[in-house]
């Protein structure tokens, strides 16, 4: 027993890297033949290990860290904790701040995508407009860019349309298009029976009525649309000096971009920021908040009237839990990431609108660095205009990793808002 | 900044709580990110009850900042917060009770999985609960805040020989509790 004792002494000393030379090989000869001492030599390093991998015992929560600083009022904005800075409007601003900025750098960089796909700076040319060739044997339709354009629409004693002014959309009774405002067309016209009226654009055009349309009535379509019907047309003359064809691209843009194959109207692109909990405890606080931290960017194709589909990236923070080797030993990582994500999202609208305000699902499937990422959301979109909406959805993420060969899952549940711009 | 504090030794940190509130709490955040994992594992795993413990290491740095300005001639920081925590949980600890009953244990890890490494960690955790304050003390010392045997004796009143031999014995306490438990991995 004393013996046993002894060597016991040993290993706690060798473990604790205090054995001398001189009683090395004594240890080593009885451990070679003794089982049960080498057990307790296995016993001693797992007491060192255990210690080391209690990492719940070493984090303390970014809760207690915060309130440890405000007890003291001292600011935490620069701490590893990461908690509020003290009062008033400065605890205010420190908290939100970033979700502010995130916001508002978000709508500035949509609208500046926005605005470079769809400026047009105007000029006298008023004739600027996209030409098809004209074949007699077809209707076709013809569409201007720019707000002080006309659209013409060729078309025949078969085909059925009007043409909508902007400023009257709710007289367009019979539109037939895709369910959004046909924001591409420039003018109304009822076309009655041996009548015609003109617009204020096509007189600033210098056409002062419309052609006589002899009963016809003009179908509304989308601009990648032809109408094929009959011969005759509502312009004689195709090549009258009331129309100049100019270049294919008629649209003055910065960038230039040829959408041709799209109906660029069906697109709309979303910039948003986004606030989020995570279900598990935080157990480590946040060495910093990276700039524009959860912001979204989506460009969405309107499938039908109530269903977008798209692309969307987003900046995106996780807290995760996971367990890997560190420093050559199995431990319990607990990380706060901040990866950029992208995936395909889509839309699908399920209620009618009521006051400009319609719901809708989202979800989302992609991918960061890490892992693979499913979001799923219900939001509420207000229309304040034409050109942007308002929107706001509530949503729940999940993100599929993997680590040291084994799957881990780590979700969070938050709010998304921001703006969508609609061309 | 922060990186240069970061760079900062402890007795200059202290040096920073004698010029001003700025520069104090410049000082005592560094010190905060460098010593709270051993201030708080010290409390979690005297204590074991995870409110009360946070309650003292909330206190103990609290304290640590109320007097770092007249103590800069204490050693080490580490040693000046495990003292400040240690005298804390003494008085907390003189009316209640520390420790889990023996057949408690046994209730509570009748079913443990003892081939699995972290269920196995767990175990030696919860045994270290057993354990009476005297050897629990500078086992978490040792093995959870890294101080060495002259640290340990000073904040626990003891010689550095008595510390070594006081965390032997708690491992080797432990080592008994956990016989019946662990004997077909280590035998």
């Amino acid at each position: 027993m004393v013996l046993k004792m002894n060597y016991s002494s040993l290993i706690n000393d060798y473990v604790d890297g205090a054995l001398e030379a001189s009683q090395e090989d004594s240890l080593f000869y009885e451990l070679a033949n003794n089982k049960s001492l080498r057990g307790e030599l296995r016993q001693f390093i797992d007491f060192e290990k255990a210690a080391k991998n209690d990492t719940e015992a070493f984090v303390p929560s970014a809760a207690l860290t915060s309130s440890v600083f405000q007890r003291l009022s001292i600011d935490t904005a620069v701490t590893a904790g990461g908690a509020a800075a003290t009062t008033g409007f400065m605890a205010w601003f420190g908290n939100y701040s970033g979700r502010i900025i995130t916001a508002s750098a978000s709508a500035l960089l949509s609208g500046l995508l926005v605005f470079l796909l769809m400026y047009d700076p105007g000029n006298n040319d008023n004739s600027r407009f996209y030409s098809i060739p004209l074949d007699n044997d077809e209707s076709q339709l013809y569409a201007i860019s720019g707000s002080d354009k006309v659209p013409y629409i060729f078309s025949n004693n078969e085909s059925d349309a009007r043409i909508i002014k902007n400023e009257a959309k709710s007289e367009n009774q019979n539109f037939s298009g895709s369910g959004r405002e046909p924001s591409e067309i420039q003018m109304i016209k009822s076309v009655d029976d041996n009548s015609t009226q003109s617009s204020g654009s096509l007189a600033e055009n210098g056409l002062n009525e419309f052609p006589e349309t002899n009963n016809e009535i003009i179908r509304i379509v989308p601009l990648s649309s032809i109408i094929v019907s009959g011969n005759n047309s509502l312009f004689h003359d195709y090549s009258s000096p009331q129309f100049r064809q100019l270049e294919a691209h008629g649209r003055y843009s910065p960038i230039k971009p040829d959408l041709t194959m799209f109906d660029m109207h069906n697109l709309s692109f979303e910039a948003s920021g986004a606030y989020y909990d995570s279900f598990k405890e935080v157990r480590v606080g946040r060495s910093s908040t990276p700039p524009l931290e959860n912001m979204a960017l989506a460009v969405y194709y309107d499938v039908t009237e109530n269903l977008s589909i798209g692309g969307e990236i987003r900046n995106e923070f996780f807290y995760l839990e996971y367990t890997d080797t560190a420093y050559g030993e199995l431990s319990y990582i607990w990380q706060n990431t901040n990866y950029v994500a992208g995936g395909l999202v889509g839309k699908y609208s399920f209620f009618k609108p009521i006051n400009n305000i319609e719901t809708y699902l989202k979800g989302f499937v992609g991918g960061n660095k890490i892992g693979y990422i499913i979001r799923g959301g219900l939001g509420i979109e207000w229309k304040a205009s034409d050109i942007y909406s308002i929107i706001g959805s509530i949503e729940y993420t999940g993100l599929l990793h993997s680590s040291g060969g084994n799957s881990f899952y780590d979700h969070k549940f938050g709010v998304q808002y921001g703006v969508l711009f609609k061309l | 900044m922060k990186k240069a504090f970061n760079s900062y030794k402890d007795s200059e940190l202290l040096e920073m709580f004698g010029k001003g509130k700025k520069q104090a709490d410049q000082a005592f955040r560094v010190i905060y990110d460098r010593y709270a994992p051993r201030v708080h594992a010290y409390c979690l795993r005297i204590l074991h009850n995870r409110e009360q413990a946070e309650d003292i290491f909330q206190e103990t740095f609290v304290r640590f900042y109320q007097n770092a300005a007249g103590n800069r001639k204490e050693g080490t920081i580490s040693g000046f917060l495990i003292t400040i925590a240690r005298n804390l949980c003494l008085n907390h600890k003189r009316d209640r009770k520390s420790s889990v009953p023996y057949n408690e244990f046994h209730s509570i890890i009748t079913d443990a999985q003892t081939d699995n490494k972290e269920e196995k960690y767990k175990l030696i955790t919860m045994a270290l609960e057993l354990l009476s304050f005297e050897y629990k003390e500078p086992f978490v010392l040792r093995l959870y805040d890294g101080l060495n045997y002259e640290e340990i004796g000073n904040i626990c009143g003891i010689s550095p020989e008595n510390a070594r031999k006081r965390v032997f014995r708690a491992k080797m306490k432990i080592k008994d509790i956990l016989q019946p438990y662990l004997k077909e991995l280590y035998e």
